[in-house]
């Protein structure tokens, strides 16, 4: 053989294989980018990429967003006590803002949303990373190479046509109505007060106390500014339900003692001043909720709680319980800020 | 630009291959030279236009001085001695180096001894200088010596320019480059380089792609995630490190090899199987090949080498070795690695003056799992990481099991890769290396599949789908 005739079998031979793998990753689609899934069953993990392809092909009016305090909320339930037709849970867990914007922009596009639940946490606000695959929730076909000529979606276009013979069809992974959710990975005792206090070292969430605290109050408002404001405001059609999830009295002490409770605080009323004028917007706050914020029964750590509280805020969204208004918003933060004294 | 790259393979390399040879074919042999030096500066600026400025009063300064040192043979003509204007040149040199590279070092260390709160300056390290700092010294030395040539400035640039050794090595010597730019063979298109040079380059992208950059998971877990580690995480660790570091620069090398043979130019080898290696001396001629010539050549021997008595021997040996671990990154842990490896350089001579021996299985266990716990500290970013990871793997309380590390940072399908690639390892290091590959290349089937593969299973692991960790319930 000449060396020239090598070079080009060298040639020729690559760009089969790369195109026979970029082939079988379309058409199994294992993250369902271009069509729902027809080789397997869906498997609800590896949100960060799933996501993206359940806001191209699923169905959906309202969305759930938000942080793994938004992860346990029963589709079903949103469906009978909200209201809301056709629910989908898009939740990413440790998520910033930008990344629940991101998610959200993505769907928006896709869909006719009137919906979005989303729980909103502050330390979400701090920073401006995206980890999320920006070519997946994007609708520019020519990044998806990224995507299609990959080895490690090819793992997965192998894997998941099988991947549902391992798990059992009743598990929560396959069930669209409990899409995502954390709440089987723990037994019911895991939720009780002498676990939580004697986990109680193990941070299960960076509150932020390091921080240097007035910049990190800059960072969050430029966020609020950034990504949330504009949610709410160029999308007068959709119907804004935002919530500060409850996490336990744990967290709250432990903010006043490293010294950061104040910015939490100064950072939820920046919030509320930025949002109460618009309309498609309601401001709840169940972080004074002492009834279930001081019952450390409720949670399996500082800050996550059973899933029955995201069922119990469901309904109190309802009955507009915890709304935030104008009379209200000083009450709510002396409150917040006296409880961790007791 | 990073040869891993779609930017690099689809477009620098094609594009710069094409121009420079139609350049050449067209007679214009001096624009073609010039236009790779062109677009060996672009490929630099790439990542960061600011240094581009840096690099080329560097080299501007050193032709200058190289010159006038190589000229200046009749002593007494002028104002300095040549010895002046050597020191002088050597010493600028490593006061650019210096300062971008170890400003902050000495700052945060003269802070902590005297007490003081002097800000850091947080300058970004300049591309590649620590390579073409070596580089210009030796050939600021060699003119001294009156070894140099007179250069024309277009060759000199493309010395020190040259795209594929540009980033990462391998410290090339002038005496080996000059020549092969010179050479008017050199700039009609060889099919026989073309495709070495592809064969080599598709190795060493596997090697770097694939191989490196999934143990780089497990390392990264280890020492900057992890806060305690079990036995077996602990290993994993260190090992994957261990393996990452080699396949990752010994894959690069293997790239710039290959991407400079497209241009009939022939980069020195750089590694040679070194975790074959069966005492540390034996490690070092065959790991970072250049590095240790320039250290032997301009600080070793000029130190006096093995020639002024055993004790001085050993001296060198340690500074020449402390000097190596702080060229690798401004900090304590790179001096103690350096340290580590001079000590044990001191150790094997002494012991081999002894005259002992020991079986050849057991010369090489101690060997690698010395390099091993050595690299240790060259990895870590903290003196607690390394000790953490040092603990762990010692640590018989909590052993943990193959099992466990299926959940060791990343994904479970992923780590059932990584845990194949862990036990196929030590057969990957069995095989023919990139330079035993490469003298018995021939254009035959086995080899284009084997070439093929490699291309392609590299260039489909690219864009990687990552884990993200947060917090595990």
């Amino acid at each position: 053989m000449t060396y020239i005739k090598s070079i080009q079998l060298f040639i020729l031979t690559s760009i089969t294989i790369v195109l026979t793998i970029t082939i079988i990753n379309f058409v199994i689609d294992p993250f369902q980018q271009y069509k729902k899934a027809t080789f397997h069953k869906t498997v609800f993990m590896k949100n960060f990429y799933l996501n993206a392809g359940l806001i191209k092909n699923y169905n959906y009016d309202s969305v759930v967003i938000g942080s793994s305090m938004t992860q346990n909320f029963i589709i079903n339930d949103i469906h009978t006590i909200l209201e809301y037709k056709k629910p989908i849970k898009l939740p990413i867990a440790g998520g910033t803002i930008i990344e629940h914007y991101t998610v959200l922009e993505s769907a928006i596009k896709s869909k006719k949303v009137k919906n979005v639940l989303l729980g909103l946490d502050v330390f979400s606000l701090k920073t401006s990373t995206n980890r999320l695959p920006a070519y997946l929730y994007d609708y520019n076909i020519f990044n998806d190479y990224l995507y299609l000529v990959s080895i490690d979606t090819l793992k997965r276009s192998l894997l998941y046509p099988f991947l549902h013979y391992t798990i059992k069809a009743t598990h929560p992974r396959m069930n669209y109505n409990l899409m995502f959710q954390w709440q089987h990975n723990f037994k019911e005792n895991d939720f009780n007060a002498t676990k939580v206090i004697n986990n109680i070292k193990k941070k299960s969430i960076n509150l932020d106390s390091q921080k240097d605290q007035d910049n990190l109050l800059k960072d969050r408002i430029s966020n609020v500014d950034k990504f949330l404001v504009p949610l709410v405001k160029n999308n007068p059609n959709i119907n804004y339900i935002i919530f500060y999830p409850p996490y336990s009295i744990l967290t709250y002490s432990k903010m006043e003692e490293d010294g950061s409770l104040d910015g939490f605080i100064e950072t939820k009323k920046y919030i509320f001043q930025k949002l109460h004028k618009y309309n498609n917007i309601k401001l709840f706050d169940f972080q004074v909720a002492n009834n279930i914020t001081h019952n450390l029964n409720n949670y399996k750590d500082m800050t996550h709680y059973h899933q029955k509280i995201n069922t119990w805020m469901l309904e109190k969204i309802k009955q507009n319980q915890f709304l935030i208004t104008k009379d209200n918003i000083e009450k709510y933060s002396i409150e917040l800020k006296n409880q961790t004294n007791k | 630009m990073l040869f891993n790259s779609y930017e690099f393979i689809f477009a620098f390399l094609p594009i710069t291959f094409f121009i420079y040879f139609y350049l050449n074919h067209k007679r214009l042999t001096e624009a073609s030279k010039g236009f790779l030096v062109f677009s060996s500066l672009f490929f630099y600026s790439w990542w960061n236009i600011t240094y581009l400025p840096i690099i080329l009063s560097s080299m501007l300064f050193n032709y200058i001085i190289g010159n006038s040192l190589n000229k200046n043979s009749g002593e007494g003509h002028h104002k300095f001695s040549k010895k002046t204007l050597l020191t002088f040149g050597i010493l600028f040199n490593i006061a650019l180096l210096g300062y971008f590279k170890y400003s902050d070092f000495f700052i945060e260390n003269f802070n902590l001894a005297f007490n003081t709160n002097a800000e850091l300056l947080h300058l970004a390290l300049p591309l590649a200088i620590s390579f073409f700092t070596f580089q210009q010294i030796s050939y600021l030395v060699d003119s001294y010596k009156q070894e140099t040539k007179e250069y024309d400035f277009l060759n000199y640039a493309l010395f020190v320019t040259f795209f594929p050794q540009l980033i990462a090595g391998p410290i090339v010597h002038h005496k080996e480059m000059m020549p092969q730019f010179a050479k008017t063979r050199n700039k009609i298109k060889n099919y026989k380089n073309i495709a070495l040079g592809l064969f080599i380059f598709s190795i060493g992208l596997f090697k770097k792609v694939v191989i490196a950059d999934t143990f780089a998971v497990w390392a990264t877990q280890g020492f900057d995630v992890a806060t305690t580690l079990n036995l077996f995480e602990a290993w994993a660790t260190s090992l994957s490190y261990t393996f990452q570091l080699y396949f990752d620069f010994s894959g690069y090398t293997d790239m710039a090899i290959g991407a400079a043979l497209l241009f009939n130019i022939k980069l020195p080898i750089n590694f040679n199987s070194p975790y074959k290696a069966t005492d540390i001396q034996d490690f070092w001629r065959r790991w970072h090949i250049t590095l240790s010539r320039f250290l032997k050549d301009y600080i070793y021997i000029p130190l006096g080498g093995n020639r002024k008595g055993e004790f001085r021997t050993y001296n060198n040996l340690m500074a020449t070795f402390i000097i190596g671990g702080i060229w690798h990154g401004a900090g304590w842990t790179f001096v103690f690695w350096g340290f580590l490896h001079g000590l044990a350089l001191v150790i094997h001579r002494a012991w081999s003056k002894l005259g002992f021996k020991i079986w050849t299985w057991l010369a090489w266990l101690i060997t690698f799992n010395f390099i091993n716990i050595a690299w240790v500290f060259f990895r870590a970013k903290e003196w607690d990481d390394a000790v953490k990871v040092l603990s762990g793997m010692v640590n018989f309380n909590m052993i943990g099991s193959i099992k466990s590390l299926l959940n060791f940072g990343g994904d479970k399908i992923d780590n059932v890769f990584t845990l194949l690639l862990f036990f196929s390892i030590f057969i990957i290091l069995k095989l023919k290396n990139t330079n035993e590959l490469m003298n018995n290349f021939k254009p035959n089937a086995l080899n284009i599949i084997l070439m093929s593969l490699s291309f392609a299973f590299a260039f489909l692991s690219f864009n990687k789908i990552s884990e993200f960790l947060y917090f595990n319930f």
